[in-house]
């Protein structure tokens, strides 16, 4: 599970300051410091927004707006969890609620989603094929496999019941095992 | 069929951080807001009554005052530093082109040979920079319109998806 594991990458060409200075000095304003919590987290952030929307554009979109809401509510945070957990949290139910607006959408489109390669890393077949997945049973796989959260708060999460998101992981699941073989 | 064990093994590999394919930062910058000017706003409301008409003309002179002064006596201490990308300095539509043709400038310097089936690729990108020009043109005359800056960011990304297409296939 990568729900708890939330590494945080430094970048380069920065200075590396600790994590509670840098929100400290976000939550009085500072921008600087802001884009370095930016830039230790997109890629996580990222993460989650583009599997849940397979979507290049609105997982970008979706990164955006998770930071925005971060940015605007950072006063608000108490360090009662970790600034990751706190994060995340933000990070999921913005992908989520841009994913429910997106289910309705796709009815009418059923388009493929279209990602590159490279913004897949190393396992990219398997990412594909998450992506390939149908728009709910991908939401529940992302969300019990890759964020490690349960069924009962995924059933919460999505607005569905708790037998449904087992089913539709075991479904995802199936899926998966089928495409890679004929891959 | 895989076997669960093989697919677990699979998700296991699973990176837990993906790299969007632009840097989004410039555009997120235009989106924060100051927080610190919302607090003087509610600031300003709360001490409203001092800006009633008799102390509005001697807070104008004294601003005025305080500009000359500025004007005729300032000078600058640095010498003038190179003029570097500045997010908070654009407008919207500046910070998108941006990040969409920095990303661009990478997947053309990345690209090598190119598959036959895409040999009219360079038609094809003009075609889509024609109807972003389009889009710029109606934003100088509606400049921040969220409708065409979504526009503008979808045909950025359409063109940024075509295009990686045509540099994976020559890779292939």
């Amino acid at each position: 599970m990568l729900r708890s594991d939330f590494p945080a990458q430094s970048p380069p060409e920065q200075s590396v300051r600790p994590m509670d200075d840098l929100v400290s000095l976000s939550q009085r304003g500072d921008r600087a410091a802001f884009r370095q919590l930016y830039q230790q987290h997109s890629g996580r952030v990222y993460a989650v927004c583009v599997r849940l929307l397979a979507d290049r554009s609105k997982a970008e979109d979706a990164c955006q707006e998770v930071f925005v809401k971060v940015w605007q509510q950072l006063t608000l945070f108490r360090g009662d969890s970790s600034f990751s957990t706190w994060l995340h949290s933000i990070a999921t139910r913005t992908a989520i609620d841009l994913w429910r607006q997106d289910k309705l959408l796709r009815l009418a489109t059923e388009e493929m989603p279209e990602i590159a390669g490279e913004e897949l890393g190393q396992s990219r077949e398997l990412e594909q094929l998450i992506l390939r997945l149908p728009h709910q049973a991908r939401a529940v796989f992302v969300l019990f496999a890759l964020e490690g959260y349960q069924h009962q708060e995924i059933a919460e999460l999505l607005g569905i019941a708790e037998g449904s998101s087992k089913s539709q992981y075991h479904r995802a699941r199936q899926l998966l095992r089928e495409w890679l073989d004929e891959n | 069929m895989k076997t669960e064990h093989e697919l677990d093994a699979l998700i296991v590999g699973l990176s837990n951080e993906l790299k969007p394919s632009r840097d989004l930062w410039p555009e997120l910058e235009q989106r924060l807001t100051d927080r610190q000017s919302v607090t003087a706003e509610v600031v300003q409301f709360k001490t409203s009554r001092w800006l009633s008409v008799p102390f509005a003309s001697a807070y104008v002179a004294s601003a005025a005052s305080v500009l000359l002064a500025v004007t005729l006596f300032w000078q600058p201490a640095t010498p003038v530093q190179t003029v570097v990308f500045n997010p908070q300095l654009v407008d919207a539509e500046t910070a998108i082109v941006y990040s969409f043709e920095q990303a661009k400038a990478e997947q053309l310097a990345s690209m090598k040979v190119v598959n036959p089936a895409y040999a009219d690729w360079q038609q094809q990108l003009a075609q889509w920079q024609q109807a972003i020009g389009q889009v710029q043109l109606a934003l100088k005359y509606n400049p921040n319109e969220a409708v065409l800056l979504k526009q503008l960011r979808q045909l950025y990304s359409q063109q940024q998806n075509y295009l990686q297409k045509v540099v994976q296939s020559g890779l292939v």
